[in-house]
């Protein structure tokens, strides 16, 4: 079983330790995600969920100390950021960032033809891409009124996080991160959110869904769930996992973990 | 030895006919002949020179200023209609000179020391002789020139490390009708070591003073971590001309917050320049500038920002009536390597009359880029929306003016944390404005 | 945590300058230096009317009392007036050429090499161009098609020998001699420039344009430009300008008046890329226009739109005299300083009139060691009730070497004034880069793509072609995709 999974893992992490200025926030991570799965990450704050979404994106100012991260079994830190994204790998921000003046279509489009290019595929004019991107559109029930204004700006909390999946709709990766994309949601925005990201649930892509709370799962059906605590995955295990831990609270898994070490670490 | 005559001023004579009269040691005689050469070599801005773009100080000119009597006339009741209740100590001059009698003293705790320049140097202080002396090398000013010159009291606030003072210091300077063509040049040093904190509201007096000059210059300087909140309010005789110059130095993680009430004067100018020298300083800069008649209220404020991660606030509002003119100009510099520094200015203005000008010149020149900077400045009337909403509930025209114009000043003293000077301030406020909006 | 590096930073803003090649064309210019004889030898080589000669010796004996200003905020080795050449022209231009195609080939070479084509059949139909070679206009384009509505577009010269009585009329009546330093110094050796006259209730068919190019070495360019639009009438015009690279900075002292009746509409569009010196500073234009424009007429508006790229220094206001009531000023500006590059740019909006509004946008941005000032002044004078004016300056630093610095000055006489001025300075965010990268774009396309998104609105104001060119002259290539 474990065999077979090094063959055709997507992504392997292999005790991964990684700090932030010095302070030590992985502390020998495992993960292994088979294509077309979906993995939710949970964890109290400070537990590293976001750290590890920003390690996999590539984002600097993390230094790994040990350990390793396989992506499509090649060493993921090898690459940067803009490379892992034309690999394929795709973040759905926490707090998507505001880009003044720059069309939120255009950016789309550049960002679509470098990926393009990475694989060796013919531009898509702006006419093409414009056709390829509204029936994306529709597909999500997006406001229309997104493709005239800037990356992010002025946008509900809502808007951006819709504007995120949007953007994964149409890069189409084979990883997407999915960073507490439920945070700052009512209900009917978690909702539309999590139809968007269903709809794009596939063989070929899996999902790492990074989330502090079970509601968001209510929607995305894991078909794993790991429990992040003080640096390691310290609990696995299916979908009912989640709903363990929303009765029982983090202090739970906090409390299990001094009992029974670190040996359940596994994914 | 007097340095040789660039331009002559008014106020050169005076200075040779009064030279041996003026206090100090001989270190000081020497300060005094360098620093009115320097004031001579520059002579009396004009509105040519960038920074005095917006004062005229013609008539200055044109008076032979003399020095106030040594003995003044005492005004008890007009000193005490300004005394403030709960304060800590009281320091009060009486045309320029301190009076012990109408000051109070007496629970100043260990660690504070307050007492008036013309003591200290009897004394002949050597933290004086520093300060003054460090002053003269950089007197690019024309008029720290001139007070350093002519200048005979003031008061010196020292606090030690970690003393905190809980209740306000109240500095009070009450001028007579005998300030009649007299220039009186204050100095004031005030110092407060690590972590030390005060609070000081100076008060500027002198309704029947006539033509008068008074030409106060404060040197300042907060040590790490350090708290001062200094509040200032110039209510001048309506022919006076009032300077006020600070330099203010304050250090690591150190905190200065100024609020600067410009009522009084026919010519007035305020000015504060300000170096945030160590890291993690934070000042706060607001004013509120009245005028009417044919006032001058000159503003003028320079925040230094020398090392990283300073902050600073900016705010200063100005309400003119009649022909007057109100000038607001801020400079914020952040230097190479002042990286995160925080800074934000803001200058408004309401235009009550025909005749009245605002002038405002807010700059920003940065030299990092890391940090996150803005400025705005309005220049405008009151909103019609809201006089009529007001109108609409039954209040008259002229009521709903004054009520709104009262609400765009009182902001500045509503952030005043002492009850006591905020009772103050809101009377002088409102008198102020009743005299100029009416009602 | 600095994602940007200096490098990438530096790569990205040291483009080359692709304008730098000389021409050889065999000139007809003077000795240097400036005295009332070379004033009276270009006169005579202009066979210009007494009335031009006698105000250029005006403005000379005024000049001579002046001196350079220095309240600016650009720093310069003092320019020798003496040691500049006052006036150069292409030899073969000497009578002018009866028609386009008498034009040296060797000038229609240069300007085929810089994009600007002076076929008339090959130029896109919309526009008009006038050229201007160092101190002289050798072609212009369209001509015929613009008499025919009525409008005059020809050369400087061709107008004061075809039309005295316009430029007597209102030569020096926006920016008089008097002005200032270089205000003066134009008006006693301007060469030549462009002319421009719109009759009456015209709108003009196409957009009128005029290409400077300093070509000979040691030379001043001293160009003037007037525009005058009558009641009712409407004009967009166009300036670019591209230098060699030369090691010694060249002087050009431009002046340019508008004039605006009765609800006219002038709108005066400027790609500004003079060659900018080396990356250490050698070489490069001084770039000293006096640029203003007069809302003479009843709800008159003159617009004035400046991408500044180029120069080694770069000191101009194009400005605006509101004095028709309801007149409408507009200022839009990129100002773009890298490597020693100083740039002290902005505007004034004088109002005069009643109900007179004026709006300012500025966006400076600084690289290098390059140093960015606006300077601005928005005056309310006493009778103009209801004025109204805008304004928003926003600096965006690239690298912590170079300087921004905002200096606006608000001056209002008017009770009923309403003025109001933000300014705002920041740098390209980590979290803006990374979000970019993390979408597959690399580190120089999202530089470029959020530097011209931060110029978005300034872009907007410029005719198509233009824009497309300020753009490319930002170092992107958007292919006109801005939202």
């Amino acid at each position: 079983m474990e065999k077979a999974a090094m063959e055709k893992a997507l992504l392997e992490i292999r005790n991964l330790r990684a700090t932030v200025d010095g302070k030590e926030i992985l502390k020998g991570l495992n993960l292994t995600v088979m294509p077309g799965e979906v993995h939710a990450i949970m964890g109290p704050n400070g537990s590293g969920k976001s750290t590890l979404a920003h390690i996999l994106s590539g984002r600097e100012g993390y230094e790994i100390t040990g350990g390793e991260i396989l992506y499509c079994g090649k060493n993921l830190q090898d690459l940067k950021a803009e490379e892992r994204a034309r690999e394929g790998i795709f973040l759905a921000f926490q707090y998507p960032v505001e880009i003044p003046g720059v069309n939120n279509m255009y950016f789309l489009r550049t960002a679509v033809n470098a990926i393009r290019a990475h694989r060796g595929e013919p531009e898509l004019d702006a006419m093409d891409f414009l056709s390829f991107a509204k029936a994306k559109m529709e597909k999500l029930g997006m406001n229309k009124n997104l493709t005239s204004r800037s990356v992010n700006e002025g946008f509900s909390g809502g808007e951006k996080k819709r504007n995120e999946v949007f953007q994964m709709s149409v890069l189409e990766p084979k990883l997407a991160i999915l960073d507490e994309t439920d945070s700052g949601l009512d209900i009917d925005a978690l909702k539309t959110v999590a139809e968007g990201v269903n709809a794009l649930r596939a063989p070929d892509r899996s999902f790492l869904v990074i989330t502090h709370y079970q509601r968001l799962l209510d929607y995305i059906v894991p078909d794993k769930v790991h429990v992040l605590a003080g640096g390691q995955i310290v609990k696995s295990g299916d979908k009912s996992l989640a709903l363990e831990l929303e009765e029982r609270g983090y202090v739970w898994v906090g409390n299990e973990k001094v009992e029974t070490g670190e040996g359940r670490a596994q994914g | 030895m007097i340095a040789s005559v660039q331009n002559k001023t008014p106020f050169s004579d005076a200075f040779r006919a009064g030279r041996e009269q003026l206090p100090g040691e001989a270190w000081m005689r020497a300060l005094r002949d360098s620093a009115i050469g320097n004031f001579e070599e520059q002579g009396i801005p004009t509105r040519k020179d960038e920074e005095w773009r917006y004062l005229d100080l013609k008539s200055m000119g044109k008076t032979q200023y003399r020095s106030p009597s040594a003995k003044p006339q005492v005004d008890e009741a007009l000193a005490k209609a300004y005394f403030l209740d709960g304060t800590l100590a009281r320091f009060c001059f009486v045309d320029g000179r301190y009076d012990a009698n109408l000051s109070q003293v007496d629970d100043l705790p260990a660690g504070v020391e307050l007492l008036s320049v013309a003591e200290a140097m009897s004394k002949n202080e050597s933290e004086l002789k520093n300060a003054l002396e460090d002053s003269a090398v950089d007197s690019s000013h024309p008029f720290v020139a001139l007070n350093t010159a002519f200048l005979r009291d003031g008061y010196v606030l020292c606090l030690k490390k970690g003393v905190q003072l809980e209740k306000p210091v109240q500095i009070l300077f009450v001028g007579s009708q005998a300030l009649e063509n007299c220039a009186e040049h204050p100095r004031h040093f005030l110092f407060l070591a690590e972590e030390a904190k005060a609070e000081v509201i100076e008060c500027y007096v002198s309704p029947n003073a006539g033509n008068f000059l008074n030409n106060v210059v404060s040197e300042i300087a907060l040590e790490k971590g350090a708290r001062l909140s200094l509040c200032r309010v110039q209510s001048e005789g309506s022919a006076c001309s009032h300077l006020n110059y600070s330099k203010v130095n304050v250090g690591q993680s150190a905190h200065f917050e100024s609020k600067v009430f410009s009522f009084g004067a026919k010519t007035s100018r305020n000015e504060i320049e300000i170096q945030l020298s160590g890291t993690h300083a934070f000042c706060s800069l607001e004013g509120l500038y009245i005028g009417g008649g044919d006032q001058c209220l000159d503003n003028r404020t320079v925040i230094d920002h020398q090392v990283s991660d300073g902050t600073s606030r900016e705010f200063y509002k100005g309400i003119l009536g009649g022909k007057a003119r109100g000038a607001f100009s801020g400079k914020i510099l952040v230097e190479e390597g002042a990286q995160r520094t925080d800074s934000e200015q803001n200058n408004r203005n309401l235009l009550l009359s025909d005749d009245a000008e605002a002038d405002s010149k807010p700059q920003l020149e940065i030299y990092a880029d890391d940090v996150k900077c803005s400025h705005g400045a309005t220049v405008g009337q009151l909103d019609e929306d809201q006089i009529f909403y007001l109108r609409a509930r039954g209040i008259g025209e002229a009521q709903a003016r004054s009520l709104l114009t009262a609400a765009f000043a009182m902001d500045l003293v509503d952030s005043v944390g002492n009850e006591n000077i905020r009772a103050f301030l809101e009377n002088q406020v409102s008198e102020k404005l009743s005299q100029e909006v009416g009602q | 945590m600095k994602i940007m590096t200096h490098d990438k930073l530096e790569e990205l803003t040291k483009k080359e300058y692709k304008y730098g090649f000389h021409t050889d064309i065999e000139s007809d210019s003077f000795g240097k230096g400036l005295t009332e004889d070379t004033i009276r030898l270009i006169s005579e080589k202009k066979k210009e009317p007494e009335f031009l000669l006698e105000w250029r010796l005006r403005a000379f004996e005024h000049w001579k009392t002046l001196s350079e200003p220095t309240w600016q905020y650009v720093k310069f080795k003092p320019v020798d007036y003496q040691d500049i050449v006052y006036y150069s022209a292409p030899k073969s231009q000497k009578d002018g050429p009866k028609s386009l195609d008498e034009v040296d080939p060797e000038l229609r070479k240069m300007f085929d090499k810089l994009g600007i084509s002076l076929h008339e059949q090959q130029r896109l139909s919309g526009v008009a161009v006038d050229a201007v070679v160092d101190s002289v206009s050798v072609a212009t384009t369209f001509k015929e098609k613009l008499a025919d509505v009525g409008v005059i577009f020809c050369s400087f010269s061709e107008a004061v020998k075809h039309h005295p009585e316009l430029i007597k009329k209102y030569l020096g009546t926006v920016v008089p001699y008097t002005d200032n330093f270089f205000a003066a110094l134009n008006s006693a050796v301007f060469s030549d420039g462009s002319f421009v006259y719109i009759p009456k209730g015209v709108r003009c068919p196409m957009e009128l344009s005029t290409y400077f190019r300093i070509n000979a070495a040691e030379t001043g360019q001293f160009e003037r430009t007037l525009i005058v639009a009558e009641e009712g009438s409407y004009v967009s015009y166009l300036e670019g300008c591209t230098a060699p690279m030369r090691d010694e900075n060249q002087l050009h002292a431009a002046v340019v008046e508008l004039v605006a009746l009765d609800r006219a509409e002038i709108k005066y569009s400027t790609v500004q890329n003079w060659y900018p010196g080396d990356e250490n500073g050698k070489g490069g234009i001084y770039n000293f226009v006096t640029k203003r424009g007069k809302c003479k007429g009843f709800a008159s508006k003159i617009s004035w739109t400046q991408v500044e790229t180029g120069s080694a220094i770069t000191w101009k206001y194009p400005s605006v005299i509101l004095q028709g009531d309801n007149s409408v000023g507009e200022f839009y500006s990129v100002a773009l300083t890298n490597n020693c590059q100083q740039a002290d740019t902005g505007t004034k909006m004088i109002h005069l009139g009643k109900n007179t509004r004026s709006t300012i946008l500025s966006k400076g941005i600084s690289a290098g060691r390059g140093q960015n000032a606006y300077r601005g002044l928005v005056k309310i004078q006493k009778n103009a009730t209801g004025a109204r004016n805008y304004t928003q300056c926003d600096s965006l630093l690239l690298g912590d070497k170079c300087g921004a610095h905002t200096f606006p000055y608000i001056e209002a006489k008017n009770k009923t004034a309403k003025v109001e001025h933000e300014a705002t300075t920041s740098k390209i965010s980590d979290a803006q880069i990374f979000y970019c990268k993390q979408r597959g774009i690399s580190e120089e396309d999202a530089v470029s793509m959020i530097v011209n998104g931060f110029c978005k609105d300034v872009f907007q104001k410029l005719p198509m072609e233009f824009a497309v060119e300020a753009q490319a002259l930002l170092g992107v290539s958007l292919e006109g995709a801005v939202g």
